[in-house]
């Protein structure tokens, strides 16, 4: 695939970037929140809503986001300000794409610890660490003591453990992402995607494999516990938020690392059919495959009604205390458990690789620093910030950023650039980009829906949002009075972020003597005429 | 499973497997999959810029 004028880098192969864009898509949420969230949603009821809001939602913000980002790319824009810039000719536009700036960082910081803990338990479960603490409350014990969380006397893990992993972690992310988009994050989702679906279908087999448990559940009696068509429960608001959440979370939209991927594609490049593409891949590694391990699992070893509360209790519960107890009671358990943990890694890291890229664009393009020197700094942020999420992790520090930037703020970037993509730079234009190289016509009946539903959809979201949960979180309503100094603490940081991108945007556009009204000049070679492209 | 559960499953993966499906097909079948042009990687040239 070409660049647009030789000067940035381009994805090596068509499959190896819908691979990264599915890698990036797929995550955590797809194996331990999607199952969670069907099961406490009604099953089928959950599952109707779910395909709506895929096609009203996940479907057109695909598409939209794959837009703005082969449009900035035009004008050498991997960055959610220069996006915006590129499309909206006003002062304001590059500042509003100031929070596609910040939620990838911040985001990036709490994930890649996260993903350390998946490593982590990869390595003890190879080694049989947690062997012998075959009941629940014990596997949870042991994940509160890895974490650092609770009792300093009754901990089985070093104080330096997590750390050490969240280190190698970091440190694997950084190496990848300073190879680049062909040679490191590419390369990355040629490997880690086919082994990801390989894991999980393994794991998925072997739970269906499963003899009667205990009480004489199945592996069926759990995916009856997720499709149980309890229709009852459709007409609740509280369903179509759920899924409409989960279709979110699950295609990464709202977190300017899709842009940033598509940035570098030219308008020769279909955007269309690979949108399509990417959304199935991860509905597939979610409903098929991310339904049929964890819960149908803690369903044969625990029955339906342990299985519930095990979800209603979290969803790392479940990853991280229930599965290692189910390996515990299997034949090859020590490797079916790697394979978990491993399979959870690659989703994670073949997302936080994602996050980074759009800081690294930024800092590349407008500052001209080499992508090597960028991804090192952005390690040593990335370290600072994330042995603050380590050491507070019990007082609600990585709770509060995820709360922010990683559920509201995503939400928040998705309705600015639907509202920008679509109505300032209006439907026609929006539709005609979308279509530019594309191998298949969306219907038309999308251009109905990107331009009026999804963003009232976006908008009833938000403000069901920001009335249930926004207000009570700023109101600290729900932290206990010990935990207050660290959750302020915590959103002191992510302003200290917003401020210091703020100030680097201004200083970008004046170092690069931008002119907000102009627009940037385009970089195809050319016969298109600069400047006044509006597709 | 209940046949209700058992039709909402069959439903669900039919139609996301489905459409996985379609897509690589199409994609595979167009021959546009991959031109194999690579660009080298290369420091961005400000004066290019606008």
């Amino acid at each position: 695939m070409r660049a647009h004028d030789g000067s940035r880098e381009a994805w090596g192969t068509r499959i190896g970037l819908i691979l990264a864009m599915a890698g990036n898509a797929v995550g955590l949420g797809n194996f331990l929140r999607f199952p969670v969230q069907a099961a406490d949603n009604g099953g089928g009821s959950f599952m109707v809503t779910y395909f709506v809001a895929l096609l009203l939602l996940g479907l057109p913000l695909m598409w939209i986001e794959w837009g703005i980002g082969r449009n900035g790319g035009r004008f050498r824009k991997g960055h959610m300000p220069g996006m915006f810039a590129a499309i909206w000719r006003h002062p304001a536009a590059k500042y509003t794409g100031v929070i596609g700036l910040v939620i990838p960082l911040v985001v990036m910081i709490y994930y890649t610890y996260i993903e350390s803990w998946t490593l982590a338990f990869t390595w003890f479960s190879l080694t049989g660490d947690y062997w012998g603490r075959a009941t629940q409350p014990e596997m949870v014990a042991y994940l509160r003591s890895f974490q650092g969380i609770g009792d300093p006397a009754a901990r089985v893990h070093a104080p330096w453990t997590p750390y050490a992993f969240f280190a190698v972690t970091l440190a694997i992310n950084i190496w990848i992402v300073s190879k680049g988009i062909s040679a490191g994050i590419e390369r990355l989702a040629r490997i880690g995607m086919p082994i990801l679906f390989l894991f999980a279908t393994i794991l998925a087999v072997v739970v269906c494999l499963l003899p009667a448990g205990p009480d004489g559940s199945t592996a069926a009696d759990g995916l009856n516990f997720i499709y149980a068509p309890d229709l009852s429960r459709i007409g609740q608001p509280g369903v179509w938020l759920a899924s409409a959440g989960q279709i979110f979370f699950t295609l990464s939209v709202g977190m300017g690392s899709l842009q940033a991927y598509a940035s570098y594609l030219t308008t020769k490049d279909d955007i269309a059919l690979n949108g399509v593409a990417t959304a199935a891949t991860n509905e597939t590694a979610e409903v098929v495959l991310g339904g049929s391990i964890a819960i149908p699992a803690a369903v044969v070893f625990f029955g339906v009604g342990g299985a519930m509360a095990v979800a209603q209790s979290g969803a790392f519960n479940l990853g991280f205390a229930t599965m290692p107890v189910v390996f515990q009671q299997l034949p090859s358990g020590q490797l079916l458990g790697a394979l978990w943990f491993s399979l959870l890694f690659f989703a994670g890291i073949t997302s936080s690789v994602a996050m980074l890229t759009p800081i690294i664009a930024f800092f590349r393009e407008e500052f001209g620093f080499r992508r090597e020197a960028v991804s090192l700094a952005a390690g040593i942020v990335t370290a600072l910030f994330g042995l603050m999420h380590i050491a507070w992790l019990e007082h609600g520090f990585l709770d509060e950023w995820d709360y922010w930037a990683g559920t509201f703020g995503l939400v928040v970037l998705a309705f600015l650039e639907t509202i920008i993509f679509v109505w300032i730079f209006e439907p026609e234009n929006a539709w005609r980009s979308i279509h530019q190289g594309a191998d298949i016509r969306i219907p038309r009946v999308f251009k109905f829906v990107m331009t009026f539903v999804t963003p009232a959809y976006l908008l009833v979201i938000l403000l069901w949002w920001g009335w249930q949960d926004a207000l009570p979180i700023l109101r600290m309503e729900r932290v206990a009075p010990g935990d207050e100094p660290y959750v302020l603490l915590s959103r002191l940081v992510i302003v200290f972020f917003a401020v210091v991108f703020t100030l680097l945007v201004r200083a970008a556009w004046r170092r690069n003597a931008y002119d907000d009204r102009a627009g940037f000049v385009e970089a195809l070679p050319a016969a298109t005429p600069a400047k006044e492209v509006n597709l | 499973m209940t046949p209700g559960a058992i039709v909402f499953m069959i439903a669900s993966w039919s139609l996301v497997l489905g459409l996985t499906a379609w897509s690589f097909g199409r994609i595979l079948r167009d021959g546009r999959a991959s031109d194999g042009e690579k660009t080298a990687p290369e420091e961005a040239d400000p004066a290019d810029r606008r």
